[in-house]
């Protein structure tokens, strides 16, 4: 479905995975490469554009993120640094940013992309291989022997 | 609710890491250890690293002994401390030949023994006798009575063979050549000797250059576009300085054209300048240009970005080593033997304290910290396999061990393995 604001914007209405509904003006959703191409190819014209990899508190924060981005310049670059930093402290841990990254990357946004992908990258820095298991539930699926080879090999960046 | 990390951004979130994260978490999974190991990955971290300008150290060889290294990431807008890391190296009698991918090449005065270590993974490689022994400074050459000279370096990787390569040149003065007169005696140049050894594969060959390189200026060349670069003069007397190329891909050298100076060109230094080939034309006491060939290759893409008064920064050589985070300040060393940052902008000069008395000469290199193995991954792969072939009975697989066990105490000694 596509309707036009006062403003001459055209609007085009995206659903997540769970049902829910936003409507968001054509330029603000079309810094997502696959929407754009989805529009592109005629998607947007009847209905909404389903997202079903997205759900909807995800896709709210990603649409907050585009609609920030779409509305600046680079001349506020300084500005937009800082309300990034603030939009990635505000998704509180890596569970949320896990999250974002996942919609990011389907979506395909490379600013967001990006964006969390150095967050999550700063978090992990420093950190044990068994802190970073337990962050994602990753399984540790080597053999004792195995694991002590591998540390081994480069003994020093664990002291 | 992603408590999972999905694989497909796994490579997104460990391209931002330093070498000793990755080599940690290798411990994390199969999963993450395969990727960190892929020469795919390992490749993509390499240009990741070196198209965000991030990953970057700073080493300082003072006295052809101690290597100390900075790291560069880790300064901040207008921030001129660095960030001292590790412990510095040793290597007494070496001389950094260069730095390609985050290997650095060490090369021995004497001996020639050449040394390719990677700092951030505290691996190296060790070889030697890649040139003819009678190859050393000032020796007499083959050649009836001629003698050599080493003139300038360089270190790079060639696309085409995948391997990474050592170049040196040596300068053949002829005591008997007719130009001997005419230049009161002195020895003249005649022509140099292009040595260039392969590093993985160990092949080595020699090519005549009709060019003499400069050694009063730099000796260690600029690798840009995939060539080494040096100023070097031709060899008829009234031959003007050149910008000397040699391809790594075809061992070909070739001459750069030079932009349309405006200056006198009583020095002219060159390096790299975001990613492109720049001069520096040093017109004493009147000013400095810095020329940058936007498009490698192309005469027509040399364009002027700045220009500074000579008694700003007063110098006969200027080798730029990178750019800042923000703004348009670029990290200079001027004369071996002091940094400076040059706002390119503001046209303000800021002084790093490293060597404050400007007693000492040194010669710095900026090496990215990356996963590449100085011995070239293919040739360690092809290792392992022909080994495990080659076990027969028992009694040799647990020798194999051992030696295994040998080679890992020894990794974690760090610097000290050879591969």
């Amino acid at each position: 479905m596509s309707i036009t604001t006062e403003n001459n914007e055209k609007m085009i209405t995206l659903m997540s995975s769970d049902g829910e509904e936003f409507v968001v003006e054509e330029a603000v959703a079309a810094q997502s490469q696959t929407i754009k191409h989805l529009i592109e190819d005629g998607c947007s014209t009847e209905g909404s554009i389903p997202l079903p990899n997205v759900t909807g508190r995800v896709l709210s924060e990603v649409i907050q993120y585009c609609k920030k981005h779409s509305s600046s310049d680079d001349k506020e670059e300084k500005e937009l640094e800082a309300w990034d930093a603030e939009f990635v402290k505000a998704a509180d841990d890596h569970v949320a940013l896990t999250d974002l990254m996942m919609a990011a990357n389907f979506l395909d946004i490379k600013g967001l992309l990006d964006l969390v992908a150095q967050t999550l990258a700063n978090m992990i820095t420093g950190k044990s291989p068994e802190e970073v298991r337990r962050m994602w539930n990753i399984k540790n699926d080597f053999t004792p022997e195995e694991a002590e080879k591998v540390r081994k090999e480069n003994q020093w960046a664990f002291e | 609710m992603s408590d999972q990390l999905p694989p497909e951004v796994i490579n997104d979130i460990l391209l931002r890491l330093d070498p000793p994260d990755l080599l940690r978490f290798r411990c994390v999974s199969k999963h993450w250890l395969a990727v960190i190991d892929s020469p795919s990955f390992i490749k993509r971290h390499v240009d990741r690293s070196s198209d965000t300008d991030t990953h970057k150290t700073l080493f300082l060889q003072k006295n052809h002994d101690v290597l100390c290294s900075f790291d560069l990431d880790a300064l901040g807008p207008h921030d001129l401390t660095f960030h001292e890391l590790d412990k510095p190296r040793s290597d007494p009698g070496t001389f950094v030949v260069g730095s390609c991918h985050g290997l650095l090449c060490l090369c021995g005065h004497v001996n020639d023994t050449l040394t390719v270590l990677n700092p951030a993974t505290r691996k190296e490689k060790t070889f030697s006798g890649y040139v003819p022994t009678h190859h050393h400074t000032e020796v007499r050459f083959a050649r009836d009575g001629c003698k050599v000279k080493w003139g300038g370096y360089g270190f790079g990787y060639d696309p085409v063979g995948d391997d990474y390569k050592v170049v040196r040149i040596a300068h053949v003065k002829d005591p008997n050549a007719r130009t001997a007169l005419l230049t009161g005696g002195e020895f003249t140049y005649e022509e140099s000797d292009l040595f260039v050894c392969s590093v993985r594969k160990q092949v080595k060959s020699c090519i005549t250059i009709p060019y003499v390189v400069r050694t009063a200026m730099q000796r260690m060349g600029v690798l840009v576009g995939g060539a080494l670069h040096w100023t070097a003069v031709g060899i008829s007397l009234a031959s003007p300085l050149v910008i000397l190329a040699f391809d790594l891909a075809t061992d070909e050298y070739r001459e750069v054209p030079h932009p349309k100076y405006k200056g006198t060109g009583m020095n002219r230094s060159i390096g790299v300048l975001g990613g492109c080939l720049c001069v520096f034309d040093i017109s004493r006491d009147v000013c400095v240009d810095v020329w940058v060939m936007k498009e490698y290759g192309v005469k027509k893409s040399w364009t002027k970005v700045s220009s500074f008064p000579y008694g700003l920064l007063p110098c006969q050589s200027i080798k730029p080593l990178g750019c800042s985070k923000v703004g348009g300040e670029v990290l200079m060393c001027l004369d071996d033997k002091r940094l400076v940052w040059y706002d390119m902008e503001e046209g303000q000069v800021y002084h790093v304290g490293i060597n404050e008395t400007r007693k000492e000469y040194f010669e710095p290199i900026v090496c990215l910290r990356s996963l590449v193995s100085p011995s070239g991954s293919s040739v360690g792969r092809a290792g392992k396999v022909k080994q495990q072939q080659q076990l027969g009975d028992r009694k040799q697989q647990r020798e194999q061990e051992r030696t295994t066990e040998k080679d890992l105490d020894f990794l974690s000694k760090g610097f000290k393995l050879k591969l």
